[in-house]
């Protein structure tokens, strides 16, 4: 039997009406979904800071990015270890097995910064940047030691993105599971080193090093035409931001001034090809030399008086070096640091 | 209309759970995320502006439009243009050497060939062709191969080098091999033709002196991309190529460079003209700096010479064979090196670190003998 009304209570009020229950649950439901995503936003908007963080307690400047060195677990462990070889993934893992093993600069939990140079667009068979391969052979053993993050930083200011995957540091840091921090200004934050006479108020890529409390520079060994060589002290110049070219001026006093911006853990120097002349861009191979030489050593200012060896020249052809010992950055004189030489094959270091 | 609004059956129930547990797992995955946060995807999100990028405002750069319509090539890139300001962001350090040589401006842009082979093009406008020389001299790869695309284009293994008037230009492989500089070479041939000749840009010169023998097919053309400067006026005004002076005999090949600024290691010494000798009685490097008076070349000389004193070197007496040199010839000596320096009229000439004295004299005979039959007007 069809009914020829609709069964409708009595008390119901029809459907759509304004005191329809099912039109006053929805508007209720909205205005309390409203006034939820009302109050998200806003309060996303209170907490918004469009400034970042600002640079240190009060806003004042950084003295500096801070000390990674690590103590040699004996006074007789070699700091210095010069290592001949091709095979940048050997000569690595021998070179710092001869200064006490990975054990020793990285520890289980480590936050790992590696300062490369990625100055520019330029393929790895230039030898202007890292190279890729020891990139990859570095953050390896990071991880392998322990290290609960790999990071890999550097500023060359003109197209990060392009330096980065030209080069190949981009790859290799993929490859390694290193993540790459490129600079952006919300990671720069000005640097007021003590005394100084350029790093004063200057803007540096402070912010890759949240967090980190290692920290590795891996730097090609070049000619530069400005500096004489680029190595340790001058790939730091890769962390100032700003414009930064003014202190070619004095290339020699900022250089000397970035040894006091950090301490490395470890400062590792690639003389496998080196770029003899028309440094630091290079361009031809006839610019390189298969100089088969890697420097590892635990202060920054040893290893580059040892690496301008490598490019035929001593160490008071680059003024930047004494008067980074005079300011206590390090050593030029490489006796204190129970220094080893040693040749690696091929397969030695494969692993 | 009958609304029934009955309880919700247990499959219902079991759909609504499976809904939230869903949107559980997203915002444990979102918290997740965010606590292993990487500061690149931020930058990736809001990339850093790229210095050299041109914008459409200003003004295209005249370097700009020779890579823009390349053929046999695929760009890779867009043009990138800097500036005397800028420069230092795109090749670090080395930006010194061109600003030194009155860079005005510099594009690139990088290519790839139908092999695959990454190509980055430079393209460096001084503001004269011998500044361009002067960079391209100050980074000559020794023993490449030179090339017919110009008097001072050179091959090297991955690489190649050539100017136009006051341009330089580099071409850079990402791989050294056959096919790869054929393709590096057409395309040196491409860019050479869409660079302008210089012939607008530089004023014809009022006369031209005679090359000297032996010194090269370039030699004395007006149209020289390393001409030197033109004096200002005056009867004996000429365009003086210097390259063109150096004596022939023991020359080194690829040496001739000039030095912009700071020459031999003194501030302030410019645009000084170098070759290099392997003579008989030793080695030794010939020197040649035009300058605007007689006066200023003679004060220059002076400097010079007391620079070298400062550094070791010691005045002594010309012996009984030297050339006839002018008065005021100086021969300074230190360690198994020495140095003759002399003017004539307008022109500094001088014979650098030669390992022997007679080398010295040797090559200061022939280098003098040039400058006497090529510029009389400079010789009283």
């Amino acid at each position: 039997v069809t009914p020829k009304e609709p069964l409708v209570p009595p008390e119901m009020p029809e459907a759509g009406s304004p005191d329809s229950p099912g039109r006053r649950l929805f508007l209720r439901r909205l205005a309390v979904a409203s006034a939820l995503a009302a109050t998200a936003g806003g309060l996303g908007l209170a907490l918004r800071d469009p400034d970042g963080p600002k640079a240190g307690p009060g806003g004042r400047a950084l003295a500096g990015l801070g000390d990674f060195s690590v103590a040699p677990p004996t006074s007789s462990t070699p700091r210095l270890a010069t290592v001949h070889g091709t095979d940048r993934r050997a000569m690595f893992n021998q070179g710092v097995k001869a200064l006490g093993g990975m054990d020793v600069f990285i520890a289980r939990g480590d936050v790992v910064l590696i300062k490369v140079n990625a100055a520019f667009a330029s393929p790895p068979l230039l030898a202007a940047t890292t190279q890729p391969g020891l990139l990859a052979a570095v953050a390896e053993a990071c991880k392998l030691a322990g290290a609960a993050k790999v990071l890999v930083a550097d500023n060359p200011i003109n197209n990060p993105d392009s330096c980065f995957e030209v080069s190949g540091l981009a790859g290799a840091a993929r490859q390694s599971g290193a993540a790459i921090i490129l600079p952006r200004p919300a990671l720069f934050s000005p640097v007021s080193l003590p005394k100084a006479a350029f790093l004063t108020d200057w803007p540096v890529l402070a912010g890759a090093f949240a967090g980190v409390t290692k920290l590795i520079v891996l730097s090609p060994i070049k000619d530069h035409q400005r500096a004489g060589a680029s190595m340790t002290l001058k790939n730091l110049y890769g962390l100032l931001g700003g414009r930064r070219n003014i202190f070619h001026q004095d290339i020699n006093g900022v250089i000397a001034e970035l040894g006091r911006l950090t301490r490395p853990t470890l400062c590792v120097l690639d003389g496998v090809a080196a770029m003899m002349t028309n440094g630091p861009t290079g361009g031809s191979l006839s610019d390189l030399k298969a100089a088969g030489t890697m420097i590892l050593s635990t202060d920054p200012v040893a290893a580059d008086a040892q690496g301008v060896l490598v490019l035929g020249r001593a160490p008071a052809d680059l003024p930047y070096l004494a008067l980074a010992q005079a300011a206590g950055v390090g050593s030029i004189d490489p006796a204190g640091l129970n220094p080893v030489t040693f040749a690696v094959d091929s397969a030695a270091g494969q692993s | 209309m009958v609304v029934s609004r009955g309880v919700p059956g247990s499959g219902e129930r079991l759909a609504a759970w499976l809904v939230l547990a869903c949107l559980a797992g997203v915002v444990c995955w979102l918290g997740l995320t965010q606590s292993r946060y990487n500061p690149a995807v931020s930058t990736a999100l809001s990339p850093p502006q790229l210095v050299g990028k041109m914008t459409a405002a200003g003004p295209v750069p005249a370097t700009a439009a020779p890579l823009e319509a390349l053929p046999d090539v695929t760009p890779a890139t867009p043009v990138e243009s800097y500036d005397p300001a800028t420069l230092s962001d795109r090749i670090d350090g080395k930006a010194e050497l061109y600003l030194a040589a009155n860079f005005q401006e510099m594009s690139c842009r990088a290519f790839t060939l139908a092999n695959g082979a990454h190509i980055d093009a430079y393209v460096y406008a001084q503001t004269a062709p011998k500044d361009a020389f002067a960079v391209l001299s100050a980074q000559r790869r020794p023993g490449s191969r030179p090339l017919p695309l110009g008097p001072d284009a050179y091959a090297a293994e991955n690489a190649l080098y050539f100017t136009r008037a006051n341009h330089y230009v580099e071409l850079v492989a990402d791989r050294a091999d056959a096919d790869t500089m054929a393709g590096l070479e057409k395309l040196a041939g491409s860019l050479y033709a869409a660079l302008p000749d210089g012939t607008a840009a530089v004023a014809p010169p009022a006369a031209t002196v005679p090359a000297a023998p032996g010194a090269g097919t370039e030699v004395g053309a007006a149209t020289n991309p390393a001409a030197g400067p033109a004096p200002a006026s005056g009867p004996a005004a000429a365009t003086v190529d210097e390259k063109a002076l150096f004596p022939a005999a023991g020359l080194a090949a690829d040496s001739l460079r000039l030095a912009a600024s700071d020459a031999m290691g003194m501030a302030g010494f410019s645009n000084v003209y170098t070759a290099e000798y392997a003579l008989p009685a030793g080695a030794a490097t010939a020197l040649l700096a035009w300058r605007d008076a007689p006066g200023t070349a003679a004060a220059e000389a002076k400097a010079f010479a007391g620079f070298l004193t400062q550094n070791g070197y010691a005045a002594k007496d010309l012996p009984p064979d030297a050339p006839p040199l002018p008065v005021g010839a100086v021969l300074l000596a230190a360690d198994g090196s020495y140095e003759i320096l002399w003017t004539r009229g307008r022109m500094l000439a001088g014979v650098h670190d030669a390992t022997t004295v007679e080398a010295a004299l040797a090559l200061a005979r022939e280098l003098d003998a040039g400058l006497v039959k090529t510029l009389p007007q400079e010789t009283p």
